[in-house]
């Protein structure tokens, strides 16, 4: 089942917006196609802008001195990057890259804090999204230490199969490398054994997923919680 | 398996094959910059599945063996050796 919005481009968190907390982000909101790859935050510069994915996917990475780094969340057209900056903080802790090219509504960190600052409704909206996009790393936290990685490379599959039109991902193994903490040699090993299992086809640069059913029995619990995750955000408002 | 190349560079391609052990043939490579790339990503993979891996396994007799496209082993390098190397 694809996440909300996919096929419409709707943003699920601009989506759950009143009519009129969403006209404070309106007039400065501008859409924009991103392709993968494409870097949007680094740690420790400040962030400009605020980024709500109508499609495709981005991914956040925790980076070490040395350069390497891990994935820690993904975000799709449910969410947002960048909403800390309506609550509180300016400064990017992680890597923010576009791992699926996607339709991004943007928005500058000024008009973004002056609507945010104007609307109590409209920031409670920001901060129970930024509360769980915060669960979600405690989650993946957890999961790059405590699971194994090939039921790793399968969560991370099944969330950007959710992300993505079609069977057919394009993805690299330096990509994948870089998602799950391990050596391109690593990724090449796993993907071959998921490919004997018939759960997916790899070629160079890109992943088909040719059994989803078993591709989910296959992933960590940390799929099933992540959708939970982001679910409550949209469902138990007023609890 | 198409195997197809995204784009032709002048970069040599290396396999990673596991020897001993678990074997596994590496048909799919990774293009390096050259020799040193090679055996920083051997020796990067061997850690892998030694971090990854069950925990109490016997490495001593793996080895990742790398060769490169005229099939010669250009690089063979112990577990136990990789485990050593900061």
């Amino acid at each position: 089942m694809p996440m909300n919005g996919r096929q419409t481009g709707q943003n699920r968190l601009l989506a759950a917006l009143s009519a009129s907390d969403l006209a404070l982000l309106t007039p400065h909101l501008k859409d924009g196609h991103y392709k993968q790859g494409a870097v949007l935050q680094e740690p420790g510069e400040p962030i400009e802008i605020v980024y709500f994915p109508r499609s495709g996917m981005i991914s956040l990475l925790a980076v070490m001195e040395a350069g390497n780094g891990i994935e820690t969340a993904t975000v799709g057209a449910e969410g947002a990057v960048g909403v800390i900056t309506g609550l509180s903080g300016r400064i990017a802790t992680g890597r923010a890259i576009v791992q699926l090219e996607g339709l991004f509504a943007s928005i500058a960190v000024a008009p973004f804090q002056r609507a945010v600052s104007e609307s109590s409704a409209l920031r409670e909206w920001m901060a129970r999204y930024n509360d769980a996009q915060i669960t979600l790393i405690y989650q993946v936290a957890g999961c790059n230490a405590l699971h194994q990685v090939s039921a790793r490379l399968c969560r991370w599959l099944l969330q950007t199969h959710d992300r993505h039109d079609g069977d057919v991902i394009p993805l690299t193994h330096e990509f994948l490398s870089e998602m799950l903490g391990v050596q391109r040699s690593t990724v090449t090993m796993l993907a071959r054994e998921l490919q004997t299992l018939g759960l997916i086809k790899y070629r160079r640069g890109r992943i088909e997923v040719t059994d989803r059913a078993r591709l989910e029995g296959k992933a960590c619990e940390c799929y099933a919680t992540a959708r939970r995750t982001v679910d409550r955000v949209f469902t138990d408002v007023g609890k | 398996m198409k195997g197809r190349r995204p784009q032709k560079t002048d970069m040599p391609r290396y396999y990673f094959n596991i020897r001993n052990g678990e074997p596994f043939d590496d048909i799919d490579g990774l293009e390096l910059s050259g020799p040193s790339a090679a055996r920083a990503e051997a020796i990067g993979f061997a850690k892998d599945l030694m971090r990854l891996g069950p925990i109490r396994r016997d490495w001593s007799k793996w080895s990742i063996h790398v060769t490169d496209d005229s099939h010669g082993v250009v690089l063979d390098i112990p577990f136990l050796d990789a485990a050593e190397d900061e």
